[in-house]
């Protein structure tokens, strides 16, 4: 019962993506032929023929009505720049966007719990003021300015890592550890921005649990201050935190738009931004469906999971 | 769990002995050196349908692959033989007979005949409208290959751009009978006839091209030319420096400067091939000449647009947003676009002349009310001016503001209407502004520039599309574009090019503002023998010149051979701290084992 209207709400948003999408793009000011036929020699009657091939002299609601009968059948359409099927231009680009974004969601889910645990034991120590205080500044720092910075140091000045693209453009490039070497720098940049937010509730959770009668008792059984602490506070700790990890599960395929654009990383933002450019209203589309198709999809698989994860209104 | 432990530890002893010859492809470009130049470039070639194809990318790397009848010579944008060594035109100039020359292959080896040529021109006749290249071939009637070498073409009427079709000539045994043909990518590695051949593609990423064994001219020097794709130029100015790209091209004048002092890299300000105009919305209308948009009444004077001209100074936009890097504008072709440019007699030249600006606005009745702001005869309202222009391109916000400025002080308020750049086209096309910064870049034939501004390009329909710049409609100036289109002889269409330029600034409807300067660097350390067009002082990054780079003999590579070891001590790092945590828990749960 509970899955059957998890997945009608679910349903419901999707739909409701479905229209806002097709009404944001279609009410976006901009004329796609004009823009794609800009400096080629082509005539006035030749604009109209085309926008009439591209369907764009139709109706709104019969455009809505194309786009959907397509979409049912699993159409995304094509790119009106690049006269290529949307979904073989989205396949393609995923792949590395979910590679920079889950690999830098782990590294700062894993550096945020670590730094924001240690913060927490030991609330107002210096640990705490200088771990929170960073968490804070590298939050606030503009993403591609702190991108840029890195690229810089590490890139330019030190030489240690590959400033842009995803492989080495030399034949044979590619391999793993190329890919994993390029990965470096735009997966730092996008977890140093990323993790504080970890970090800060994982801290006031764990500074919350300190002083609860089962650490005391733990304690008083003597066992050792890193046990207390990872086996019995942090676990303790931990619902909040996951249910943040759970909901910005959703935003790993948009969340890299900026970072993709500092380190030339070959993924979905770029894509989106050079339609947005266009514009090309296929790929946009495309690209909306994805991006808030992940999110509400996310959002409805973290409550199911949180719901499972969290005993505390259940019947046990 | 011990044997776990170690175990991991094992594996990450040899992950980080296997890593260092895996990352050899981080050096390989060190290794294979000046042989690959490196191009950044900032946008994908999105569609490389030799049909279709019409991004710059795209543009550059069909020319480096295919051959096309006839190309431009470097030097002076003169017609240079290509697959054409020879031509001939009848009597009634209606007939071409082109002499095709011998022993062209193409890259799978079959020989290159007239029939390809034929194939292809016969294909782009019947393409649908959104195959924009056809509008080459409007005025062929048939094109025949007789023989092997020899082609014909016959047109409906006479054609001067007979040997400007800017189309590539594909092989029509790889083409012909495709369902798919103005639509299909080509395959790769392509089959081509140019100096290159196009071996693999990664979009957002880069295009790789090959020397082609097989082309007919010399062996290009650069054995692969690399188009790699930047998001940001400051980001390809950063891999400049770590030596991982050869030349970048479109630079601002910050990033071009910042360069000044690095003794590897040559700077090239080539002499601008593009202009930037500010449009006056002269009262845009429809080809019924049913009125359009909602322009400014004031502005469908032409005495006002000249005043608005006056009081602009051009050379201030030079040094104040260009940094210097441009040269002033006036008629509508950059003078650098010889023999078709044309530009004003001195005594002609509409100069910065503020004082100028409000004599012609006052003896128009234009009289000035509170807050020195003009008021248009007949009306009570105090004037202002909606400047439209896109902030996607960082130079024209900045023109704006001086703008804004300048006519402000003629007693002209101007409202700014920034936009994105598909926002900009739709007001462009609707004539919805009064004022609008646009830009265009220069083919070396000038005829679709002169086309936009016909009376036949302006929109058939209210809100239709418009190939029109600025709703300009003069039926002089269309007989003189008109009879240029169909003059053979070079030297009277450049007079008659000039006559209906000339015209076009007298309407005062485009100012051209300024021929910005293309600001181009390159490994000068790595790779010489860049080409420029037109003539010195043009471009260098382009078509025409890396088939002619050739590498620096003995160039040191050393610089980034540290790459790997900096690679593998980062590695070493980190499986250090692997192991160091694995160690620390160890110990800190050694009670419980115990």
């Amino acid at each position: 019962m509970r899955a059957a209207r998890v997945a009608g709400t679910l349903l419901a948003r999707l739909t409701g993506v479905l229209f806002l999408g097709f009404a944001l793009f279609h009410l976006l000011p901009g004329d796609p032929v004009s823009a794609l036929t800009r400096g080629r020699p082509v005539t006035t009657e030749d604009l109209a023929t085309i926008r009439a091939g591209f369907g764009l002299d139709l109706p709104l609601w019969k455009q809505f009505t194309s786009y959907v009968t397509a979409l049912a059948h699993g159409d995304l359409g094509t790119s009106l720049a690049a006269h290529r099927p949307v979904a073989d231009m989205l396949a393609e680009r995923i792949g590395p966007t979910l590679l920079l974004t889950v690999s830098a969601t782990v590294l700062s889910v894993t550096v945020g719990i670590a730094t924001g645990v240690a913060a927490g034991w030991r609330p107002r120590g210096i640990g705490d003021r200088v771990g929170t205080g960073a968490a804070i500044v590298l939050w606030s720092a503009p993403t591609f300015w702190l991108g840029m910075l890195l690229m810089a140091i590490l890139g330019v000045a030190a030489g240690l890592f590959p400033i842009a693209g995803m492989r080495s453009t030399e034949s044979g490039g590619g391999g793993v550890l190329d890919v994993a070497h390029h990965l470096v720098l735009p997966c730092i940049t996008l977890a140093a921005v990323q993790y504080a937010q970890y970090h800060l509730l994982i801290r006031s959770a764990v500074a919350a649990e300190r002083h609860a009668v089962y650490v005391t008792l733990a304690r008083a059984k003597g066992l050792p201050d890193a046990l207390v602490r990872w086996r019995h506070a942090v676990p303790n700790a931990m619902a909040p935190t996951l249910s943040l990890v759970l909901t910005n599960l959703g935003f790993v395929v948009s969340g890299a738009v900026t970072v993709e654009a500092v380190f030339s990383w070959p993924g979905l933002g770029d894509l989106t931004f050079e339609a947005l450019r266009g514009p090309d209203p296929p790929v946009l589309h495309g690209t909306f469906l994805l991006l808030c198709g992940s999110v509400v999809t996310a959002d409805a698989i973290a409550d199911v999971v949180l719901r499972r994860f969290d005993r505390r209104g259940g019947t046990t | 769990m011990r044997q776990v432990r170690r175990a991991i530890c094992s594996l990450l002893v040899l992950g980080l002995s296997a890593a260092t010859p895996l990352l050899a492809p981080l050096t390989a470009h060190a290794e294979t050196g000046g042989s690959t130049l490196t191009v950044g470039i900032s946008a994908d070639a999105e569609d490389l349908n030799p049909f279709k194809a019409n991004t710059v990318v795209a543009s550059q790397i069909l020319r480096l692959t295919y051959d096309y009848l006839t190309d431009y010579e470097p030097a002076d944008n003169s017609t240079l033989r290509t697959l054409a060594t020879n031509w001939t035109s009848s009597p009634d100039k209606l007939t071409w007979t082109f002499t095709l020359r011998h022993g062209v292959t193409w890259s799978d080896g079959k020989p290159l005949t007239a029939k390809d040529i034929a194939f292809t021109y016969r294909a782009l006749k019947s393409a649908p409208a959104d195959v924009t290249n056809r509008t080459l071939v409007k005025t062929f009637v048939s094109v025949d290959a007789p023989a092997d070498g020899t082609l014909v073409i016959r047109t409906s009427k006479p054609t001067a751009t007979m040997l400007a079709i800017d189309a590539p000539i594909l092989p029509e045994h790889v083409w012909a009978g495709r369902t798919d043909m103005y639509t299909a990518q080509p395959a790769v590695p392509s089959v081509s006839s140019g100096p290159y051949v196009l071996t693999e593609r990664k979009e957002g990423e880069f295009y790789r091209l090959r020397a082609n064994p097989h082309y007919w001219g010399p062996a290009p020097k650069v054995t692969e030319i690399l188009l790699r794709r930047f998001k940001s130029v400051d980001t390809a100015v950063a891999a400049m420096k770590r030596g991982e790209v050869d030349a970048i091209g479109n630079l601002n004048s910050v990033q071009f400067d910042a360069l000044k002092d690095d003794p590897s890299i040559a700077r090239v300000r080539a002499s601008g091939l593009r202009f930037h105009e500010l449009l006056l919305n002269p009262g845009a209308r429809l080809a019924n000449a049913a009125p359009e948009g909602n322009g400014n009444p004031a502005l469908r004077d032409k005495r006002v647009r000249v005043a608005i001209d006056y009081a602009i100074d051009r050379q201030k936009l030079i040094d104040g947003v260009l940094g210097g890097y441009g040269e002033p504008g006036a008629g509508y072709l950059p003078a650098k676009l010889t023999p078709w440019s044309w530009q004003p007699a001195p005594a002609d030249l509409r100069g910065y002349d503020p004082a100028k600006a409000r004599q012609i606005l006052d003896s128009l009745g234009y009289r000035t009310g509170p807050g020195n702001v003009r008021i248009m005869p007949g009306s009570r309202k105090p004037m202002t001016l909606r400047l439209a222009y896109t902030a996607d391109h960082p130079v024209f916000p900045r023109y704006a503001t001086y703008i804004k400025q300048w006519l402000g002080d003629i007693g002209l308020p101007v409202q700014l209407v920034p936009a994105s750049g598909s926002q900009l086209g739709a007001l462009q096309y609707r004539g919805e502004y009064d004022l609008l910064l646009s830009g265009w870049g220069v083919d070396p034939d000038p005829d679709y520039l002169l086309s936009i501004q016909i009376c036949s390009a302006l929109p058939l329909t209210k809100g239709g599309p418009t190939s029109s710049d600025a709703f300009h409609c003069d039926p002089r100036y269309d007989a003189l574009y008109n009879q240029q289109a169909t003059e053979l002889d070079p030297a009277k269409r450049a007079d008659l090019v000039h006559q209906a330029i000339s015209r076009l600034y007298g309407d005062a409807i485009p100012l051209v503002l300024t021929n910005p300067a293309t600001l181009e660097v390159y490994r000068k350390d790595k790779f010489t023998g860049f080409v420029s067009r037109p003539g010195p002082g043009g471009s260098v990054l382009g078509y025409w010149s890396y088939p002619h780079v050739r590498p620096v003999a003995a160039v040191t590579q050393a610089e980034s051979s540290h790459t790997p070891l900096y690679a593998s001590g980062a590695a070493a790092l980190v499986a250090l701290a692997v192991a160091g945590g694995l160690f620390y828990r160890r110990r800190s749960t050694r009670h419980l084992r115990e």
